[in-house]
């Protein structure tokens, strides 16, 4: 192979004269200036905030995106929330007994074709030493009353998991009794059976029918009301209820309720970072060294080709997987790692035929003759010749490191606290994303990964002739 | 030059070569046997276990309870004493690492620490031959099928370079050369598996396995489609690429040119002129990617369930079991070596340029 007769010039022009360097220019511009805005809008606060299990409580459990309600044919419903001005609160004291009630209620209309993922009700209160009792009904738009639950505040900030809770499911199938039906308790699913319609399907998730109560209807809205008995006048309450819907937001949520978007976003400067900075030191590293030994030659040479040989023998992956796996490495000392593994490859092999070839050519030998040094040759005139091989070998070989990190993260040893793209695939892997269909969990990082190791192999594509000069011409 | 001449030219050669591979052999596994014990660091692992081991055996014993803490201290450190003489442990790392190293090569494998085969047995050998037919059987098929296809593409692509195909073919493959298998796999899983429920999520059999042979191989084909279509799909248009780029460059030879002059049919000068040369390049690619493919693929098994020695290697390593990763790097690192020196002989003897070029 010789030696590409073009600089970074002309490797430019090349790279704006085709269509597929100029896509993945834009691609990578795109991702830069999203990068950007991420970084400056939210800072690195995200990375403590979404590795924080109290962030998220207010998001929807696996939810898709709001955007694929285009696939569906039901209304999928988005999460309702009443926040505690939203609950209308009456209060009145009871005589000697400094008892005070305090009566909340909210109010909501519930418009969608499919039943919430779940139901939680956020109690907060201050009280003394005797604790506040709390009941809590489930008034429904055809005028039916759910009592769901009467118990003993235990803490100040109590949550009761309506969908989740024993009791008040005990409470929904006495309900269901009571109205004549007979469904089979086991089936019976809370916060279904508190939004279907009264028959026979309501007792099974899959054969239930919403009980609609659109705003712009005649319908009434669904009622929550929360009675509550405290000791003191000056004993407070105050509730906030979540009804979680099943679409969230652009990308959707995990099952750790995080808002993926985020992750995603503050995952594509990570995925920049890290293919750049391995792709470039390693191109950088390995081109310096064949150029090195080719111009040196004995023993130097000699030393870089049996180093290059053994590193080619020596397992690449299990090797960077038992050294990160033993020391429970960072993303950014994976890097480290991963450079020191990369040194020297096939780069130094290719690179090292081509300066023997360039180091024939006259203008070489005229250098040695007007008495130039032998490292100013190198630098000057034979590195700046290799440049943009090695420049095009960076590029192409960006992707690869992407997906690298995709894959220890896949293996389990990824960063442990940044988000990336390849540990949001492997949650969604291990979170059984696959096995159960939440595809957003999967498609959205998978795609972004996709699609920037596209940019970086269209560019290198529009490089092509010039990583095979003898395939110029056509 | 006489032809013993260059017979004996090329053996010296040869012998010169196989030294530089042996070193080149040696030294990378030792560095691979270096970072398999974490540099030593698995000792410290073993060592604790071993101390609790002992407490835990000698606390069972009433009269043990009895004795004075110091002598109990003794006892007990007595025990992790042996038990390290036993294993081979006592003598310091450094020294072990060079018994390992001479084992590895002589390839006596030794026995595993913590993994044991399906029948129980502890010998690094049984581990990973009884491992090594899943792997051929997905992993080897598949190469050779990619490079089967990636070849025969690339061949009708040099056909008409410049044209819509060729351009086509480029263009994708280098798209699609960056994507790993793993990759495809998750996403068909997605596919394949849960939506269009064609195909099952994982692993090489049914549970329970069908029991007559005609049907049993079957389901291991059914297992294999997905896995078998993830490997081959980013496997073969970076052989079509590759064979197309070797021979464009060999087409634009002068003696291609001067053939075409002469008026020799195209064929002729595609199989005689062309292919000839563009040989071995292409065949020294594909019995190394042959060989590579006997290690598996860590990810894309673990992706598949795949039972093979790639999922092997990652349990070795999340179990710091050092002797399978070593047995399993050493065996590779012999094939590698041995495949580049026949290579490098077959062609010593049959290509006249190599003989004369490294006069």
């Amino acid at each position: 192979m010789s030696a590409p007769p073009v600089g970074f010039k002309a490797l430019l022009r090349d790279l704006t004269k085709s269509r597929a360097g100029l896509t993945g220019v834009s691609i990578l511009l795109a991702l830069t200036i999203v990068t950007a805005s991420v970084v400056g809008l939210y800072g690195y606060d995200v990375v403590t905030k979404w590795n924080d299990p109290f962030a998220w409580f207010e998001n929807p459990r696996l939810a898709a995106p709001e955007w694929s309600q285009i696939f569906y044919q039901k209304r999928l419903p988005k999460t309702i929330m009443l926040r505690e001005s939203d609950f209308i609160r009456s209060e009145y004291v009871a005589g000697e007994e400094s008892l005070k009630y305090v009566n909340l209620e909210g109010t909501f209309f519930y418009g969608y074709d499919d039943f919430p993922s779940e139901i939680n009700l956020l109690i907060s209160g201050t009280f003394g030493e005797y604790r506040p009792l709390v009941k809590i009904q489930w008034i429904r738009p055809d005028g039916n009353v759910v009592f769901c639950t009467s118990q003993v505040l235990e803490n100040r900030n109590a949550s009761i998991f309506i969908s989740g809770d024993d009791r008040v499911r005990e409470n929904v199938v006495d309900f269901m009794f009571a109205q004549g039906l007979t469904p089979d308790p086991k089936r019976v699913v809370t916060q279904v059976a508190l939004f279907a319609q009264i028959d026979e399907g309501m007792g099974d998730p899959t054969s239930a029918r919403v009980l609609k109560s659109d705003s712009s209807g005649t319908a009434l809205p669904y009622r929550i009301l929360v009675q509550a008995t405290m000791h003191g006048y000056n004993e407070t309450i105050s509730a906030k209820l979540i009804v979680y819907g099943k679409l969230y937001g652009l990308a959707g949520t995990d099952n750790r309720r995080r808002d993926l978007l985020i992750g995603i976003l503050w995952g594509a400067p990570v995925a920049l970072a890290f293919g750049l900075i391995s792709s470039v030191s390693s191109a950088l590293v390995q081109t310096v060294l064949g150029a090195l030994g080719a111009w040196y030659g004995g023993w130097t040479d000699e030393l870089i080709q049996r180093v290059t040989d053994v590193y080619l023998v020596i397992p690449f992956l299990p090797v960077l997987i038992t050294v990160s796996f033993i020391y429970k490495l960072t993303i950014w000392s994976v890097l480290i790692v991963l450079v020191v593994l990369s040194l020297f490859g096939g780069l130094t092999k290719s690179t090292r035929s081509m300066v023997l070839q360039i180091k024939e050519e006259p203008y070489i030998e005229a250098a040695v003759s007007y008495g130039a040094s032998k490292p100013r040759i190198l630098t000057l005139y034979i590195l700046p010749r290799i440049m943009p091989y090695a420049f095009a070998n960076i590029v192409s070989s960006v992707p690869a490191y992407v997906f690298l990190e995709a894959a220890l993260s896949l293996l389990g040893l990824g960063d442990p606290i940044v988000p990336t793209w390849g540990k949001i695939i492997s949650e969604a892997y291990s979170g059984g994303a696959v096995y159960y269909g939440f595809w957003w969990w999967v498609m959205i990082p998978s795609v972004l990964v996709f699609v920037t190791a596209a940019a970086f192999a269209l560019i290198a594509y529009s490089f092509d002739k010039i990583l095979n000069p003898r395939l110029r011409e056509e | 030059m006489p032809a013993d001449g260059l017979l004996y030219m090329s053996s010296k050669m040869l012998l010169k070569r196989a030294a530089v591979l042996a070193v080149t052999l040696v030294v990378a596994m030792y560095v691979t046997i270096l970072v398999a014990n974490g540099g030593g660091y698995i000792d410290n692992l073993i060592l604790s276990e071993l101390r609790q081991e002992a407490g835990y055996l000698y606390s069972r014993n009433p009269l043990f309870r009895t004795l004075p803490i110091e002598e109990q201290n003794r006892l007990i450190e007595e025990r992790v004493q042996l038990s390290m003489k036993a294993r081979g442990l006592d003598k310091p790392f450094i020294v072990r690492s060079f018994i390992y190293l001479v084992d590895a090569l002589t390839l006596n494998l030794g026995r595993a620490l913590f993994i044991r085969s399906a029948g129980g047995s502890s010998s690094v050998r049984d581990i990973i031959f009884e491992r090594l037919p899943q792997t051929v059987l997905l992993f080897s098929t598949g190469t050779v099928l990619y490079i089967a296809i990636g070849i025969y593409l690339g061949l009708v692509m040099t056909k008409n370079i410049g044209g819509k195909f060729d351009r086509g073919m480029t263009m994708f493959a280098i798209v699609a050369s960056v994507i790993p298998p793993w990759f495809i796999g998750i996403i068909s899983i997605l596919i394949f598996v849960f939506y269009l429920r064609l195909f099952p999520f994982g692993g090489m059999l049914s549970v329970p396995p069908p029991a007559d042979p005609l049907s049993y191989a079957l389901d291991i084909l059914y297992h294999m489609v997905l896995p078998l279509f993830s490997w081959v799909i980013t496997g073969f248009p970076y052989w079509a690429y590759i064979t197309r780029n070797i021979l464009v460059q060999i087409s634009q030879e002068d003696f291609v040119m001067a053939a075409r002059a002469k008026g020799l049919p195209d064929n002729n000068v595609m199989t005689d002129y062309i292919l000839r040369p563009g040989l071995p390049p292409i065949v020294t690619n594909s019995a190394l990617t042959l060989i590579t493919s006997w290690m598996g693929a860590i990810i894309t098994e673990t992706v598949f369930e795949w039972p093979g020695v790639g999922g092997l290697m990652n349990a070795a390593i999340s179990r710091l079991d050092a002797p399978v990763v070593i047995g399993i790097t050493v065996i590779y690192g012999y094939l590698l070596v041995a495949t580049v020196l026949i290579l490098d002989a077959a062609y010593a003897l049959l290509d006249p340029r190599i003989r004369v070029s490294k006069k």
